[in-house]
């Protein structure tokens, strides 16, 4: 049985002057699922992201989450009604020790007790009195996440989650994916181009290419696809003699 | 034993060296002459002023570069609650606070979507657009235009004036080491370090930032009251003048913006600079203040106490 819709993005279009970086995208992502969004450098993944999120607004198309339309909230308003993303390049704010950039986000003046446990679970909860600026890249992932988590969310978009981590913070990270959706029965939407976690942790696959949706489906349906392989790999030619 | 010692006489000079300077401060205008209460004046008021611009500029690294025109707006509304509806001192100052904070949230509110130095300029022409307005025949009537006007004395001596810049500059103090120890202040803390991050943490950043702003254009006003006061005669010029600007954003940048004792020492620290180029060099010293500020800004970004902090010769505690 599919799961129930909790995000649908609905022919979304947006342009940069004369350059069209998304054209009438559609996608969801259902209730517990954890979907990816791949696509080459360029395809316009963070660009939509950054339109869910109210970061920017599309030119045209309709996004409803939770069955309400959220089109042109602005984004604390999208964060605070349960979609929230992290950035591709994480940075933890700067004068602040570990506790307090949780603090920032929290609702009330206490952390909560997942986000407590969460800090165990990434080994960060021996360093919360320390200033965050010398967390390692890793680590900062694992913070940037936690604190997205205070704002008690449903769908959690992560741009390029993996990047930058070598292979046991890779798995790490995704280990940690996996728990958050098991015990908070979250949803992600995941942007990689590490292909093998795509095709591990992801059900449902969707690809962009030049701003415009090419594929949909599981990883391996997606791999077959012609057009998938012609954005990646370049439309193939044949050399006679 | 040697260092216990040491660490106890440490301790009980800092308790007597506090002491020393509460009881001189407690009595500072019956003990001294004229001239030394009216510079303690001065320092009282720009540490309301660099604090004021704290709780803005500090916090959330908005540069106010129009500052002096909140200020101006200050003078100027206490001077009409004193010399044309005859107020007695204490409400006019706050009401001239109440005053220049609802322009605040008013001219906030569309110049805070603004960033960076974007910003800074539309904050600066609003200013100017102030000072125009206050200078022009239009409002002559309530303003008497660009020739000034005499601030009605309201009963106030310079004693008077005294305690109650001492008052505003310990409230102004209060009211940071309460933002900065609050929720309010980590999170504009957090859009000055990455804002659209912040609002996607559902964060209503426009909102804090005008909370900010509403409280730096109070500060701003009360005490552009009291220099009003403490000056007798206001003019556009004067009372607008860049220079209260770049004086504060000096001090907060040489202090440390977002701490709460790095302003108050640069407050005192460069108002007894300023008083003494002034003397010395009458006409160089705002380009004087202008290179002092260029020196800061390449050798000390951060500001002294951060500097401090960073090196571990100051503690770093914000209890939340």
């Amino acid at each position: 049985m599919d799961p129930l819709p909790l995000l649908t993005v609905e022919n979304v279009t947006k342009s940069f002057g004369g350059l069209r970086a998304l054209s009438h995208c559609s996608l969801n992502v259902g209730e517990r699922e954890i979907v990816g969004l791949i696509g080459p450098n360029g395809a316009g993944k963070t660009t939509l992201v950054n339109v869910i999120t109210g970061v920017l607004k599309c030119d045209e198309g309709r996004i409803d989450f939770k069955g309400e339309e959220i089109t042109g909230w602005p984004p604390h308003k999208i964060a605070r009604k349960g979609v929230v993303r992290t950035f591709q390049i994480p940075k933890a704010y700067p004068r602040m020790t570990l506790w307090e950039n949780l603090l920032v986000a929290s609702s009330d003046e206490k952390i909560s007790d997942t986000a407590r446990e969460l800090l165990e679970f990434s080994g960060l909860a021996n360093l919360k009195d320390e200033m965050a600026g010398i967390l390692s890249y890793g680590q900062l992932k694992f913070l940037y996440i936690i604190r997205a988590l205070l704002v008690n969310p449903c769908l959690m978009m992560l741009d390029e989650p993996t990047a930058g981590l070598n292979a046991k913070e890779k798995s790490n990270m995704m280990d940690f994916v996996h728990h958050l959706n098991d015990k908070l029965q979250m949803a992600f939407l995941i942007i990689e181009h590490d292909m093998g976690v795509i095709e591990k942790h992801c059900l449902r696959v969707n690809v962009l290419h030049y701003g415009e949706k090419i594929a949909e489906g599981s990883f391996e349906e997606i791999r077959k696809e012609k057009k998938v392989r012609e954005a990646y790999f370049g439309e193939e030619t044949r050399h006679h003699g | 034993m040697g260092s216990e010692k040491r660490f106890t006489v440490t301790k009980g000079s800092m308790i007597l060296i506090s002491v020393l300077i509460l009881g001189f401060v407690a009595s500072a205008p019956h003990i001294t002459s004229y001239y030394v209460t009216s510079l303690m004046c001065m320092i009282f008021f720009y540490i309301g002023l660099v604090q004021g611009l704290n709780v803005l500029t500090g916090f959330t690294g908005y540069v106010n570069f129009g500052y002096a025109g909140w200020v101006g707006l200050g003078s100027y509304a206490t001077m009409i609650f004193l010399n044309k509806l005859n107020m007695h001192w204490l409400p006019a100052f706050f009401l001239s606070g109440l005053f220049t904070m609802m322009v605040g949230i008013v001219i906030g509110y569309p110049l805070l979507r603004l960033r960076g130095i974007y910003f800074t300029i539309a904050a600066f022409t609003f200013a100017e657009g102030i000072r125009f307005l206050v200078s022009s025949e239009l409002l002559s009537p309530l303003t008497h235009g660009g020739e000034g006007v005499s601030v009605n004395n309201p009963d106030l001596s310079l004693t008077g004036q005294y305690y109650v810049g001492l008052a505003v500059a310990l409230i102004a103090i209060g009211v940071v080491y309460k933002v900065s120890t609050s929720r309010l202040g980590l999170r504009l803390l957090a859009i000055k370090g990455e804002e659209l991050p912040t609002q996607c943490l559902g964060i209503n950043t426009t909102m804090h930032k005008i909370v900010a702003f509403a409280i730096s254009s109070f500060f701003a006003g009360t005490v552009g009251g009291l220099m009003a006061v403490y000056t007798f005669f206001i003019t556009p010029e004067a009372s607008f003048s860049v220079e209260i600007t770049l004086q504060t954003i000096l001090m907060l940048n040489l202090g440390g913006g977002g701490t709460v004792l790095g302003p108050v020492f640069a407050a005192i620290f460069l108002t007894l600079v300023a008083e003494l180029l002034w003397s010395k060099f009458v006409f160089l010293h705002t380009g004087i203040l202008g290179i002092v500020l260029v020196l800061v800004i390449l050798f000390l970004p951060q500001g002294i106490v951060p500097w401090l902090q960073d090196r571990r010769l100051l503690p770093f505690s914000r209890k939340l």
